[in-house]
């Protein structure tokens, strides 16, 4: 199989998991996910002949990912802006109130829900903070400094432990 | 819950829950042949829309071309080169605002895109609000000197004259609620991302960079 092909295969098989999270963060319904983790898997392959090996792949990756992401929710932003409010409720509808002996499932989906009440660019962080990306590889993908990542991520952490204490206990 | 916890739950969520986002749930070659076709056909839409441009403007061309040299009447003469001269400069605007800002690479820096997708937002802003220059008024001017001179200023001039005005006021204010309901949104969009990821005394100074690099650029 030529390089290409297998470097792209490696690359998803690797980061699928990645992918399947950002598009999660970044779109509701599972049919919205499926068409952006779609849209990922086709920017991967079409950036693939721009990684050179100077940035670390993780950051090349986060890149192209979150670029598309960013793009895709623009678009719906667009379309849904006069009827979506800005302050996402915690609670979705349908989702049961915390209790002592909540599922993995629900605790997942309230963790996501938690995230999704950040700002656009704050869950681009979160998510590599969960990750366990590094301060430079997060300052390399968003284009800013490693200082501002720690001022930016202290407060983000700060709410979303708040966030994750009132409705995870 | 801590935030150690949700580090924890956060790397455990590796399954898919729906098949269509599993890559286990294609062979290697349907991901790839998948992947490969999406991709094909979007570089299929780019050409076809580039070809159908160049072809509709090289048609008007040769058919006004045509008509300018064999109308005896200077009036429709006058017309017809100006509409081929209108249409040339649609084809010239039209391609030189996607070549400027042709597809940023989608590996480049967050805060780096973002600034570039809205120069190209402001870029399409500019043009849409400038479209009666460069779009209507050559066309139009053209087709209504080619009228009089074909009819002289008959009721049937005056007719097609208003029709043509009427079509051409339909599209200037169609051009310009786009500009109101598509562009200038997703241009505060975009302001606000940025004002997201970053202090604001930074986006300004490059935004003002990136503003004037364009003017440099656009005239």
């Amino acid at each position: 199989m030529p390089a290409p092909e297998a470097e792209f295969l490696d690359l998803v098989h690797e980061n699928a998991a990645r992918l399947r999270k950002i598009a999660r963060v970044y779109t509701e319904s599972a049919e919205g996910q499926r068409d952006l983790y779609q849209d990922i898997l086709v920017a991967l392959w079409r950036a693939l002949p721009s990684f050179n090996g100077e940035a670390q792949r993780s950051t090349w990756l986060y890149r192209v990912a979150l670029n598309t992401a960013l793009s895709h929710e623009r678009k719906r932003a667009v379309r849904s802006k006069a009827t979506l409010s800005d302050d996402h409720p915690l609670w979705m509808d349908g989702l049961p109130t915390p209790g002592a002996g909540l599922e993995q499932k629900e605790r997942l989906d309230r963790l996501y829900a938690a995230i999704d009440r950040l700002d656009t660019m704050d869950k681009t962080l979160v998510m590599m903070y969960l990750d366990d990306a590094s301060y430079a590889v997060m300052a390399d993908v968003l284009g800013i400094s490693e200082n501002y990542v720690g001022v930016k991520l202290h407060r983000i952490k700060k709410q979303l432990a708040t966030w994750l204490e009132d409705t995870l206990t | 819950m801590n935030l150690d916890d949700a580090k924890a739950l956060w790397s455990s969520d590796n399954e898919p829950t729906d098949p269509d986002m599993s890559t286990q749930s294609l062979s290697q070659s349907e991901l790839l042949q998948q992947v490969k076709a999406q991709s094909a056909a979007f570089d299929r839409t780019i050409r076809q829309r580039d070809w159908t441009e160049s072809v509709v403007a090289a048609a008007v061309s040769v058919f006004f071309g045509w008509l300018a040299w064999h109308d005896p009447s200077t009036l429709v003469t006058a017309g017809a080169l100006l509409v081929v001269a209108g249409s040339a400069l649609i084809f010239g605007r039209l391609r030189y605002a996607r070549t400027r800002f042709a597809a940023p690479p989608v590996n480049e820096p967050v805060r780096q895109r973002l600034q570039r997708e809205r120069a190209k937002v402001d870029a399409q802003i500019r043009l849409l609000s400038s479209v009666l220059w460069w779009y209507i008024a050559p066309l139009l001017a053209g087709l209504l000197l080619m009228t009089v001179g074909d009819n002289g200023w008959s009721v049937f001039t005056v007719v097609y004259g208003t029709v043509v005005i009427a079509g051409a006021a339909a599209i200037y204010v169609m051009n310009q609620r786009a500009v109101e309901r598509d562009l200038r949104p997703r241009r505060e969009t975009l302001t606000q991302l940025l004002n997201q990821v970053d202090s604001s005394a930074d986006t300004q100074n490059d935004e003002t960079g990136i503003a004037k690099r364009g003017d440099a650029i656009g005239g």
